[in-house]
């Protein structure tokens, strides 16, 4: 497979949804278990009663806090996942870039930190609305960020950033400080993202040499006037 | 009868800390750490009696750390945890020699009867 074929396509499509469902599910369970132990250490504590033994208040609070900092973590990881869950009700939508790209990225947190790596984003001045397909652009950032994961040997700090470009559309970028070596995987990633970029009437752009990938920049399109 | 020494490794800091205490008012020897090689570090420091360990980690994943634990320590008993388990991963588990494998969250009980079997055994 080329890495455009169909086959390979509708793979890698479901492929993308199944990974951020299943990371995001794993983190909720995460917080379930969390939760599990301190309403147990709340049991322990509780039980001490029966046997008349004093119990803290203070431990108490603590352990009520830090269920309350759990729940909000849960409740943060729903949402993230209606969202992204969500952005495949309509193929082509308006989508504000910054959000999108801020909920890709804190998605891929999870893939950053299990790689030993991390993810800063670099959004300078307002919100961008565009008319486009929220799921492939997702996809595409998302594959460009792991393809930047897939080659960290090192502590790596992935940037996301993005910018207006000259015609009114909009500029991503994924970069590393370190330059990513080309692979025949990699330039199969970078084929499918090719294609999702195509797909969205936009560009990619590979920087700069023959050998390694310091940047990719998705170029998109301006929105249609109305 | 001397108390169980048991290391809890687990990238959450907050269900290390916990299930630490709550294994520790149950009169159990506990230790936690977060990070696979931080856990290799203390078991060649300190013998346990049990390690019970996350599959999923940053660096130096459970799989590997089991793998590491069972090459140096073989009477060591090993507890995977999970919060998701393939039929594929728990094989993996029984081959690189772990004594149970369990999903996340886990009760406290069941937790502690596999303590006692693992110790007798």
């Amino acid at each position: 497979m080329d890495g455009t074929s169909d086959r390979f396509w509708q793979e890698k499509n479901l492929a993308f949804f199944g990974a951020v469902s299943a990371s995001l599910s794993h983190e909720i369970n995460n917080v379930f278990t969390i939760i599990n132990e301190l309403a147990g250490l709340l049991d322990d504590h509780m039980l001490r009663l029966d046997q008349d033994l004093p119990i803290d208040p203070k431990k108490l609070k603590e352990i009520s806090e830090k269920i309350a900092k759990q729940v909000r973590r849960g409740e943060a990881l729903v949402k993230l996942l209606n969202r992204f869950a969500h952005s495949a009700d309509h193929w082509i939508a308006e989508v504000g870039l910054r959000e999108m790209l801020e909920r890709i990225v804190t998605i891929s947190q999870r893939f950053a930190m299990l790689n030993k790596a991390g993810i800063q984003t670099q959004f300078p001045g307002d919100e961008l609305l565009l008319r486009t397909s929220p799921f492939l652009l997702q996809q595409a950032v998302f594959h460009c960020i792991r393809m930047e994961l897939a080659a960290a040997d090192t502590k790596r700090m992935i940037t996301v950033g993005m910018e207006r470009s000259a015609g009114g559309g909009a500029l991503i970028l994924v970069e590393s400080a370190d330059p990513v070596r080309r692979t025949e995987e990699r330039d199969a990633e970078l084929a499918f993202i090719a294609r999702c970029m195509e797909e969205l009437g936009g560009t990619l752009e590979r920087l700069p040499g023959e050998e390694t990938i310091d940047c990719v920049r998705l170029g998109l399109p301006p929105a249609p006037e109305s | 009868m001397k108390p169980m020494r048991i290391l809890v490794v687990d990238d959450e800091i907050e269900f290390v800390t916990t299930l630490v205490e709550r294994l520790e008012l149950r009169s159990i020897e506990a230790e936690g750490v977060t990070r696979g090689s931080e856990a290799l570090q203390r078991i060649a420091e300190k013998p346990f009696d049990i390690v019970l360990l996350d599959v999923k980690m940053p660096g130096i994943g459970g799989m590997e750390v089991i793998r590491k634990i069972k090459q140096e320590h073989p009477e060591m008993h090993v507890i995977l945890l999970t919060g998701h388990g393939s039929a594929e991963a728990v094989e993996e588990a029984r081959l690189a020699g772990a004594f149970e494998f369990l999903m996340k969250p886990v009760n406290i009980d069941e937790l502690l009867r596999i303590f006692r079997l693992a110790s007798s055994d």
